[in-house]
């Protein structure tokens, strides 16, 4: 019986919540908020920057691609673009994994997009949450932002972007070479 | 062989063996005395006869003599008619002596006398002559002296020579016949005497075998008999025993007959007390029954109540799928407000709006999401108590299954139990009535006991007769071993 009135009441506050974001005036929500979205990668917890995404997508097929970039999966495809996949994991130094279910699709002049395991939640914090990232940490994260747990390190995609761009040009110096 | 033979078969043969003999001496001295008495008869028959006929001979030659003289005394017809008789029968003489004459020297005896006789027939004949025809007195005793005398000394002589020659023969065949008849004597006396040893070889073996075939019997007898008396004697003692035994079991039986009573008395009370638990198993079973049907009624709710708890697991499943529609449903959504996000916040003031209402949207979908995983909770709460209500309801039903299946043996034993108490009251009564014709039984055991008891007195008077009487036995085998076994009666 309890379980049955929790579960109606949870239904009503739903109701309700919907209803008065229709029916109240739009808030003006302070610009300086920063919006992320809180992933996991390798089983540790981290936040991604949501103004580095230009999109998130679930369960979007990956078409497998040899390269000599060990963080390279493949190229899928995103309204008409087709975007190269890399494994955030493999790029933050995890070994490989498989079931990377979640993808973010970095803003970027290239199409270029990161796969990770899980997407928990989207969280917006006052810009003083953020705070550098603890010595010790990854190169990707130099931030990090406060959390339940204590800090949560911010990998910043651009700095990913970057460490691509660095991969390919020593590869392909080494194959000039 | 011989050991295998009974007594009357050995004397048997030892008598038929005496009778062959007696029969072989009987043989031989009837075929000696024949032989005595043929040999006898020749003797008289021919010996003798010729003798005879020799001395008849001699006399018929003198009557001859005498009618010649007859007549020339007397000149009468009467002496030639004599003189004529005699010479017929000196011829028949002659002529028989001659038949019977089987040696040469009696046939040339004979020739010599009827030589003789002729001569002195013709002189006689001469003689006759001259008286008829009246010759002289002179002449006459001439003739005679000269004639007459030679011719009757030389037959005479040939006579006498035969008379010899047949009284040697006599006398031979008479020795001869002495002979065989001594001859047959002596046989007889050998064969009676070989008899005479046969049998008592016969009478010594058939002794020592009847002796020592008695002798052992008797021993037997006598070993028997000395068991007989031992065990006359363990007899007497186990008679006394077994009175003694006799009287200690009619006091048992005496007991026995009490008890028996009090077991009949018991066993009324247990047939009285088995009628009273028949009724009540009967109630019993009654109760059972409707407790089984109980039973069976409470299975049939278990039945449905596991099977609408089934129900809901399935419907609880159901719904779990239904929610992971939402969740995903969430999901998609949060993903596509997040995206609305990213886009609008690229669009200017508009887009800041809009990303207002995007961003309403997603806490939305975050609601719903976490809402269905509590809902999702729920449900799995729910069908975890769903699967233990059923594995506790399966449990009651195997539980109310077992008791079921305990009434029903219950009921079984309540019906076995009614059954045997049927069959307790039914052997409580045969146990009364066993019991109190066992007393009588015991009542007639106690009065047999009593004549057993007083037969095994007599028992015992009469093993005294026979410890006597075997007594008796050994004494009398002991003698008659002395009887036939001297040496081994005095060992």
């Amino acid at each position: 019986m309890s379980a049955e009135r929790s579960l109606a009441g949870a239904a009503a506050a739903l109701r309700g919540e919907f209803d008065r974001g229709f029916a109240a005036p739009p808030r003006e929500e302070p610009r300086a908020l920063e919006k992320l979205l809180l992933v996991r990668v390798g089983a540790e917890p981290y936040a991604l920057r949501l103004s580095e995404a230009a999109a998130l997508h679930a369960g979007h097929p990956v078409s497998a691609l040899p390269s000599p970039v060990p963080s390279l999966l493949g190229v899928a495809g995103f309204r008409g673009r087709i975007a190269l996949v890399y494994d955030l994991g493999a790029l933050l130094g995890y070994p490989a994994r498989a079931a990377l279910r979640w993808l973010v699709l970095a803003r970027s002049s290239d199409p270029i997009a990161f796969a990770f395991e899980a997407f928990e939640a989207q969280l917006s914090v006052a810009p003083d949450e953020i705070v550098a990232a603890p010595r010790g940490e990854r190169a990707l994260a130099r931030e990090a932002v406060r959390d339940k747990g204590g800090l949560r390190p911010i990998v910043q995609l651009s700095l990913a972007l970057e460490e691509i761009r660095r991969q390919a040009s020593a590869i392909r110096s080494t194959k000039e070479a | 062989m011989g050991n295998n033979l009974t007594f009357g078969q050995k004397i048997g043969a030892g008598y038929a063996v005496m009778i062959a003999f007696a029969i072989l001496i009987g043989v031989v001295a009837a075929y000696a005395l024949r032989a005595t008495v043929e040999s006898k008869d020749r003797v008289i028959s021919d010996n003798a006869q010729a003798l005879i006929d020799a001395a008849g001979l001699q006399a018929a030659g003198e009557r001859r003599i005498s009618a010649v003289r007859g007549y020339l005394l007397s000149r009468e017809q009467r002496s030639l008619d004599a003189r004529s008789a005699a010479q017929r029968d000196f011829g028949a003489i002659q002529a028989r002596l001659q038949s019977a004459a089987d040696t040469e020297v009696e046939r040339r005896l004979l020739g010599t006398i009827e030589r003789a006789s002729d001569a002195y027939r013709r002189v006689g004949d001469e003689l006759i002559a001259l008286a008829r025809g009246g010759a002289s007195h002179e002449a006459v005793e001439r003739v005679f002296e000269e004639k007459m005398f030679p011719a009757r000394d030389s037959l005479d002589e040939s006579i006498r020579a035969l008379v010899a020659h047949q009284q040697r023969l006599l006398e031979r065949g008479t020795q001869a016949a002495s002979a065989a008849a001594a001859s047959a004597v002596t046989l007889l006396t050998a064969m009676t005497v070989l008899s005479i040893l046969f049998a008592i070889v016969v009478a010594v073996l058939l002794a020592r075998s009847l002796g020592r075939q008695i002798g052992a019997a008797v021993g037997h007898v006598q070993s028997s008999s000395a068991e007989l008396q031992a065990a006359a004697t363990q007899q007497a003692s186990g008679a006394k025993q077994q009175a003694s035994a006799m009287n200690e079991i009619t006091t048992t039986i005496s007991e026995l007959v009490a008890t028996s009573r009090q077991i009949a008395e018991s066993a009324q009370r247990v047939s009285q007390i088995a009628g009273q638990t028949a009724t009540a198993a009967r109630h019993g079973e009654g109760t059972v029954e409707k407790g089984q049907e109980a039973t069976a009624g409470m299975r049939r709710q278990v039945d449905a109540v596991v099977t609408h708890m089934l129900d809901l697991n399935k419907k609880s499943h159901e719904i779990g799928e239904v929610l992971e529609i939402v969740s995903e449903l969430a999901e998609q959504t949060n993903i596509l407000a997040i995206n609305a996000t990213i886009e609008a916040s690229g669009a200017g003031e508009a887009g800041r709006r809009f990303g207002v209402v995007a961003d309403e949207i997603r806490k939305l979908a975050d609601r719903v999401g976490t809402s269905a995983k509590e809902i999702r909770g729920l449900v799995d709460v729910v069908r975890g108590a769903v699967n233990t209500t059923v594995m506790a309801t399966e449990s009651g039903a195997k539980a109310v299954e077992a008791g079921s299946r305990q009434f029903t043996e219950v009921a079984v034993a309540f019906k076995q139990i009614a059954g045997l108490v049927g069959t307790t009251t039914d052997a409580a009564r045969e146990i009364e009535l066993s019991t109190k014709q066992q007393a009588t039984a015991a009542e007639q055991v106690r009065t047999a006991v009593a004549d057993a008891a007083q037969a095994t007195s007599e028992t015992e008077a009469s093993t005294a007769q026979t410890l006597q009487t075997a007594s008796q036995l050994a004494s009398l085998s002991r003698d008659l071993l002395r009887l036939v076994q001297p040496r081994a009666a005095k060992g």
